[in-house]
């Protein structure tokens, strides 16, 4: 397991250097100076002059490759136009409030999906099944934001039963993260997108937990089990959902790539302040500091979750670690 | 009806006599073609999918004429006033925008770029996906490390954010954004295909085809590739939802082609007009398009799931 | 008094064709600590009879008629969950594919436990206790009890599913081709074991194979199925040595024999029939060598022929002149050529 472990390790910071690199060469293919990426044209000559001395920009490809490596491992990403703060500094509040509502997200789609798609296999070729499927399709043929438009339009202008968008009551104060969190207040708006993005994301693991229930079921340990005077659940909850669960946590890595997209998506619907909704922002402000860096931090938060996937996946299937 | 259907058979298909290559070709892939669709036949749904796919297909197609105003005219009801923000009528079916503009003629057109992206982005991810999993699953040794390394790599990045960045710094025109969708889409097709290959391997087929002194190529494309084939097109169908999806998802962001009408722009223009909440005609009618293709492709990927693994079919 | 008493089991099972009569009223007994073979070939219904007695069949099957007898009750008219608690406890299996009959993600040991606390108020320790000690009566090295299946070889696997199956204590052991998958000398070894342990728990088993060899060593009395019904039943010797049915005869030959002058081996010309449209008459009569027109429209009942032995067929009265004909290979060449 430990190898394992540590190769999965090595993986990651692998992937976290190509994706920081990625985004090295594709801010310079933009045409003209690459020096106004970092650089605001705003400030005076001097501090630009330090700027361009601080991010190597004067210097040849090679040593600004060498410099930006360094400067985000070390998490400087320079100063955002628009904000004229460190965006190191404006990163944390932003990154917190995405990984809740994403963190939310996946949870519940994942843990839904998983439990709909065992019932529908153990009910096969049921009512409940067949309407499982179509509207869990359909809500996964339409596009995110315009569910979630659809939803605020619904549930929140018309029935007034949640609030318009984002994640607190304007005007209010907050000791400290705790409190800022734990509120019913932020409950309530963290409620409707992220049931939009549930049942979004939810399609996914359900069908595949469903397929793979039933390639389960049909498996000779099944019926062995059965053959011991297992009661029925038991069966279905402690060796065939065990064991179907494994293709769902192989999905479930694929579906973090999506959830992120969607997090800009219900962030930029909901205006929920998160990193989604700033990097789209910080795009049409022309930030170009602020947009690198949360580009950048989103693939990091992918990067980190696939990582925990894949020992998620380790931990459950001991064929796997077993090389 | 007792016709072989499983993916283990061999491509049954025997070459047509004489002639010259083409002619003989041609014959194969509408052999092919036939085949196909007497698999999705099987599953009623797939033929509901495939049904909706071939009108939207034809929408697209004869949209200028479908299409009974220009998308872009300001249109003016009969006491002379611009029809601003007019619910859904007989003479505008899906009502009009802030500018006047009939609703109805712009999903019309706007079909044409769903079904360029969705098709052109799904044969691309197919194409790209299934030969990277050919040979990544056949070679095996480094070429197989080294493809599913970049594949790895490739899910580190998040998808719609490198879409929007891609565009936002190349120009946002259909064609970058069809490229940011191949560039990251064809990894979870690779993947698979990649999966069944190596089932397939080390069949019996496969070994008699080699002793029998088949190249390498041949063995790839003319034993192997036939069997994956339907895995392949059904992740085909699912990626082309995919890439409407996500070409509506960018345009609503606000980086889609500007000179091109898509739905998803639609959706944009109500958004940036502030009209979402006095105008629901506006929204409904475009994201309800979105669904119907989307869905569509999701009944053919179904429907193909279902003939590669048998246990998935109904009763 | 039997142990188990299963008089006109009829299992069908539903398919897009139709109903598929896999078991068609098929009868037998099995006393306290006997080995009783069931023989066939594959598609025969042998594997059906025994997942219909503990009742484990497949969503499409259902048990149609008949009742079975087991310690007094009986099995077809207990409740699911009555029927639970016989299961493992009263009677137990070995099923085909070992391989696979271990849930891959938890420990072996771990899911010989459950068998065991499904059944009986212990304690995980002493459990896992008795788990070593059945380890140590297959001969699996005690300490593996908590590794995973995967690290276990085929042979150790099998082993691991006999010491589960002996688990409880249980009066019958059903064993499914409980060696097919194996190597020659693991079946062996395997074989042996079976069979020893079996008189030293004092259980009763039903041997399920299509290897005539391994009923020949291990059983004392023996069915022969053939497409969903019994052929010939009885006492092991008579079967064996002087079988009445001419599919019996046919597969005494088919199997090749290490002593004896060298003869070339005579399999069974044809395949089984269609059980959802089974034929007229005989199920044999399409592939039997001594078909006579009778075979093409009764139905031959199972008839004594013997000390403890059962036949159906309507020749029975000619046996000794077809168990000649039947060693001869010419005679399988050219079914219902005989007269």
């Amino acid at each position: 397991m430990r190898a394992y472990v540590i190769r999965r390790f090595i993986q990651m910071l692998f992937t976290l250097y190509v994706l920081a690199s990625v985004l090295f060469f594709m801010f310079r293919i933009v045409p003209g100076d690459p020096t106004l990426m970092y650089v605001d044209a705003a400030i005076p000559k001097e501090a630009q002059l330090v700027m361009l001395e601080q991010f190597g920009l004067n210097r040849p490809l090679g040593h600004q490759y060498l410099l930006y490596l360094k400067n985000t491992f070390q998490g400087e990403f320079g100063t955002s136009f628009y904000y004229h703060a460190p965006v190191a500094r404006l990163i944390p509040p932003m990154l917190i409030s995405t990984l809740l509502l994403m963190g939310t997200i996946i949870t519940l789609a994942f843990v839904l999906g998983a439990v709909l798609g065992t019932l529908m296999a153990w009910r096969r070729g049921s009512r409940f099944e067949l309407s499982m499927l179509a509207t869990s399709l359909a809500f996964r043929s339409a596009p995110l934001f315009w569910t979630g438009i659809m939803a605020l339009l619904v549930f929140s202008y018309t029935m007034k039963w949640f609030p318009i968008g984002g994640m607190h009551t304007p005007g209010q104060e907050f000791a400290g993260v705790l409190d800022k969190y734990f509120n019913l207040d932020f409950l309530h708006h963290l409620i409707l997108p992220s049931l939009v993005g549930a049942i979004y994301f939810m399609a996914s693991p359900m069908l595949i937990m469903r397929n793979s229930m039933l390639e389960v079921m049909g498996e000779d340990f099944i019926e062995m089990a059965k053959a011991k005077g297992l009661k029925d659940h038991t069966v279905m909850f402690k060796h065939a959902m065990r064991n179907a669960l494994l293709p769902v946590v192989t999905v479930l890595s694929l579906m973090i790539g999506f959830a992120i997209g969607g997090q800009v998506l219900l962030e930029t619907v909901f205006r929920w302040p998160g990193m989604g909704r700033e990097m789209v922002l910080a795009i049409q402000r022309f930030d170009y500091p602020m947009a690198q860096a949360s580009f950048f931090m989103l693939g990091v938060i992918v990067i980190i979750l696939n990582f925990i996937t894949d020992l998620l996946y380790g931990y459950l299937d001991p064929r796997v670690t077993y090389r | 009806m007792k016709k072989n259907l499983s993916p283990e058979s061999e491509s049954g298909h025997r070459s047509p006599p004489g002639r010259n290559p083409w002619y003989r070709w041609l014959k194969r892939t509408a052999g092919t073609a036939k085949f196909q669709l007497s698999l999705l036949w099987r599953d009623k749904i797939g033929m509901i999918g495939l049904i909706i796919l071939v009108a939207i297909f034809l929408v697209a197609v004869f949209a200028p004429v479908l299409a009974p105003h220009d998308p872009m005219e300001t249109m003016t009801r009969p006491d002379g006033r611009i029809a601003r923000m007019v619910p859904p009528s007989w003479q505008f079916p899906f009502g009009t925008d802030r500018l006047g503009r009939d609703i109805f003629s712009q999903v019309i057109i706007g079909s044409r770029v769903a079904v360029f992206v969705g098709l052109i982005s799904a044969f691309m991810v197919v194409f790209i996906g299934t030969n990277v999993g050919l040979i990544s699953g056949y070679y095996g040794g480094i070429i197989d490390d080294i493809l599913m390394r970049i594949t790895d790599i490739v899910y580190g990045i998040p998808f719609l954010p490198f879409a929007v960045i891609l565009v936002a710094l190349i120009g946002p025109g259909l064609f970058n954004i069809i490229l940011a969708i191949v560039l990251i889409s064809w990894r979870s097709t690779a993947r698979v295909i990649r999966a069944q290959v190596l089932t397939l391997k080390q069949r019996a087929f496969i070994e008699a085809a080699r002793v029998s002194g088949a190249s390498n190529f041949r063995i790839i494309y003319r034993h192997i590739m036939p069997n994956v084939l339907p895995l392949s097109f059904a992740y085909g169908a699912l990626s082309m939802g995919t890439a409407i999806l996500t070409e509506a998802s960018v345009s609503f962001l606000g980086y889609g082609d500007p000179l091109l009408i898509s739905w998803g722009k639609i959706i944009f223009m109500c958004y940036v007009a502030q009209a979402i909440t006095v105008a629901w005609w506006w929204v409904l009618a475009p994201g309800l398009a979105i669904m119907l293709v989307v869905m569509s492709g999701f009944f053919i990927g179904r429907a193909y799931e279902q003939v590669v693994n048998p246990r998935l079919r109904e009763r | 008094m039997a142990l188990l008493d299963v008089r006109h089991l009829k299992t069908f099972f539903r398919t897009q064709a139709g109903d598929s009569r896999a078991v068609d009223d098929v009868s037998f007994g099995i006393a306290p600590g006997e080995n009783f073979g069931l023989l066939g070939e594959s598609g025969c219904g042998k594997t059906t009879v025994a997942k219909s007695l503990i009742r484990v069949l497949p969503k499409n099957g259902r048990i149609v008629g008949g009742q079975a007898e087991f310690e007094g009750q009986d099995l077809f008219a207990l409740s699911e969950a009555q029927m639970r608690k016989i299961r493992w406890r009263g009677i137990s299996m070995i099923s085909q594919s070992a391989m696979n009959a271990l849930d891959p993600v938890y420990r072996v040991g771990d899911q010989i436990v459950e068998a065991i606390q499904t059944h009986v108020k212990m304690p995980r320790s002493e459990a896992l206790e008795r788990v070593r000690e059945l380890f140590g009566l297959v001969g699996i090295d005690r300490r593996r009890s908590c590794d995973y299946p995967h690290q276990f070889s085929g042979g150790m696997r099998q082993r691991a599913i006999i010491a589960m199956a002996l688990a409880l204590n249980p009066s019958l052991i059903i064993a499914d081709e409980p060696t097919t998958a194996l190597d020659v000398i693991v079946q062996d070894q395997i074989l042996r074991r079976i069979s020893s342990l079996q008189k030293q728990f004092d259980a009763s088993m039903i041997m399920i194979t299509h290897d005539v060899s391994v009923i020949a060593e291990l059983c004392e009395r023996a069915a022969v199925m053939y497409a969903g019904k019994i052929v010939e039943i009885g006492n092991i010797r008579g079967v064996l040595k002087r079988p009445y049915h001419p599919y019996t005869m046919g597969l005494k030959n088919a199997f090749p024999s290490i002593y004896g002058d060298k003869q070339d081996l005579i399999s069974i010309p044809g395949s089984p029939p269609d059980l959802v449209h089974p034929p007229e008459g005989c199920r044999f009569n399409l592939r039997c060598p001594f078909v006579t027109d009778r075979c093409y429209s009764e139905e031959p009942p199972l008839r004594e022929v013997g000390a403890d032995q059962f036949a159906a067929c309507h020749r029975i009265s000619e046996a000794e002149k077809l168990q000649a004909l039947s060693d001869k290979k010419e005679t399988w060449d050219r079914p219902g050529e005989v007269e």
